[in-house]
């Protein structure tokens, strides 16, 4: 795994990025205006309502999406020369398994696909990162045969594959019950922690936001844009008892105010 | 945890197709209990022979025209595995075309939907004139039964892929041809199989249809001809023989299905 570069840089720099689509024949603006700064190492949450533009961002960041105005930096350079590189991982909300490979295979799915010189893996390997989300022994399983939590982890080790140094997770615990999904935000904690990867999380879960961010980007609807940056000084390691501090609760309050002011 | 939950499902599949042998024999019994059936009322009733012959006379016309049965059923089986290949190849490559290209899409898809209404004993008589009393009619007409649940089964297969899964491999940088093969075609698969598993009997309806409107040869031949006779007997071998092989196609491809379809 990578170590933390000595100089913390930018990881995502975000110049006034404006997205627009066509939306039933009409154009629909689905960002507009976003600034944005992620620093090297960084767990950043993007949190808000349903058509905010959260997920939209983070496709602007992996480069499956062109801004129609604006610059994106990735890992100091244009988001597509870090996409050719793996250095970009992403966690889909579905998991996106492929059904029809066996658990280990779609771990190895990085390996299979692409230009040869991205095929490189320079991170765990299948079987590692496989153990590291506790699945060794669902490798010869078909996804079908697994619960849900156990597909986001299964998804999340395949992005580890990569030894990616930007983590871009879409909702992954969205779909999952409240019991796996605080199990998951744990150990996604300890992974960040040890790969010192930065992650930019998206979730419209305020309890979640605040257990794993440093940094909370608040944003806000027609058009999605940012509407306040909240930090959230608590250390690491946090664990579940961390619920039930009032400094938790004061930055839940403040962010479901500031999520509310926008209706 | 994950140990357990993941034996327990492997279980649970295990039970599912670890039917007990006697409930396997209850479908044969069934088939059994209607021939008896059948054998009884015909004698029972004394139906003559040329209208309704008797289980057993069908037999016996089974065993004494074996020869010429097998001897034409070749032709039709041929006819029927091109037209089967010609079809669904033709199909799959149309539906790989709509799906990439919209205005192709825009522009054929109606017109393939509208052809499809033409019932396919209208459609004979015609690629008859057009191709003449030999093989190629043939395959033809069983092409085209093949054809359109194909076409319609790609379509929505290769579209059925989700849209996370083409998103994960543009994020790894994979080429088009890529997301092709190691993505859609995969999520087409079940469907593609589904419409396989129609056009196995239907190629052979194809044959036998084409073959009725103009041949020398085949199971149509044959049909046609013990029909014009009053041999029935015969006509209900024939017909056996006919059935015997779309059931022989249904289970090759169902085989085949659960060769390569494993994940579900």
């Amino acid at each position: 795994m990578t170590a933390a570069p000595a100089l913390a840089g930018s990881a995502v720099r975000l110049a006034d990025i404006s997205v627009e689509f066509v939306r039933d024949g009409k154009p629909f603006t689905a960002l507009r205006g976003v600034d944005l700064d992620v620093a090297d190492g960084e767990f950043v949450a993007l949190l808000g309502p349903s058509g905010c533009g959260k997920s939209t961002l983070l496709r602007v960041v992996s480069d499956l999406l062109a801004p129609a105005t604006g610059t994106a930096e990735v890992l100091g350079g244009p988001p597509r020369q870090a996409r050719v590189a793996r250095d970009v991982g992403f966690v889909f909300q579905d998991s996106a398994l492929l059904p029809w490979k066996k658990v280990i295979d779609n771990v190895r799915l990085p390996a299979t696909v692409g230009p040869r010189r991205s095929r490189q893996m320079t991170g765990l390997t299948p079987e590692e990162a496989l153990a590291l989300v506790g699945l060794t022994d669902a490798a010869g399983a078909y996804p079908s045969q697994l619960s849900g939590g156990m597909r986001q982890r299964a998804s999340i080790a395949r992005a580890l594959v990569t030894d990616p140094r930007l983590l871009l997770m879409d909702e992954p615990f969205g779909a999952l019950d409240e019991i796996t999904r605080d199990r998951l935000n744990v150990e996604l904690l300890d992974i960040w922690q040890r790969s010192r990867a930065t992650v930019l999380f998206v979730t419209h879960s305020i309890p979640e936001a605040v257990f794993l961010a440093q940094r909370i980007v608040v944003m806000a609807a027609n058009p999605g844009r940012v509407h306040e940056i909240v930090d959230v000084p608590m250390p690491y390691p946090r664990d579940v008892g961390l619920r039930e501090t009032p400094e938790f609760n004061r930055i839940v309050s403040h962010l479901r105010r500031a999520l509310d002011s926008q209706r | 945890m994950t140990t357990m939950s993941v034996t327990a499902t492997r279980n649970r599949a295990r039970a599912k197709s670890g039917v007990p042998f006697g409930r396997l024999l209850i479908p044969f019994a069934g088939a059994a209990l209607v021939i008896a059936l059948w054998e009884l009322t015909v004698r029972v009733f004394a139906v003559p022979i040329y209208l309704v012959p008797a289980p057993s006379d069908v037999w016996t016309a089974l065993v004494e025209n074996r020869q010429i049965l097998i001897d034409n059923l070749w032709p039709t089986a041929t006819e029927a595995f091109l037209g089967f290949l010609l079809g669904n190849g033709v199909a799959i490559l149309l539906a790989v075309c709509f799906v990439y290209s919209d205005l192709v899409y825009r522009a054929f898809y109606p017109v393939s939907v509208a052809l499809r209404t033409i019932p396919i004993i209208a459609v004979a008589p015609v690629f008859v004139i057009m191709f003449g009393n030999g093989i190629s009619s043939k395959v033809l007409i069983a092409a085209l039964i093949c054809f359109f649940p194909t076409l319609v089964n790609m379509v929505v297969g290769l579209k059925s892929v989700d849209p996370q899964t083409i998103e994960l491999m543009k994020v790894l940088s994979a080429r088009p041809w890529e997301i092709f093969f190691k993505a859609r075609w995969y999520a087409a698969l079940p469907f593609l199989f589904s419409s396989l598993e129609i056009a196995a009997t239907s190629c052979v309806l194809g044959a036998i249809v084409a073959e009725w409107i103009g041949s020398e040869k085949g199971l149509g031949n044959l049909i046609i001809q013990a029909t014009y006779d009053f041999r029935t007997p015969f006509l209900y071998a024939a017909m056996a023989v006919s059935s015997a092989l779309a059931v022989a196609g249904v289970l090759l491809i169902a085989l085949l299905k659960r060769l390569v379809v494993r994940w579900k």
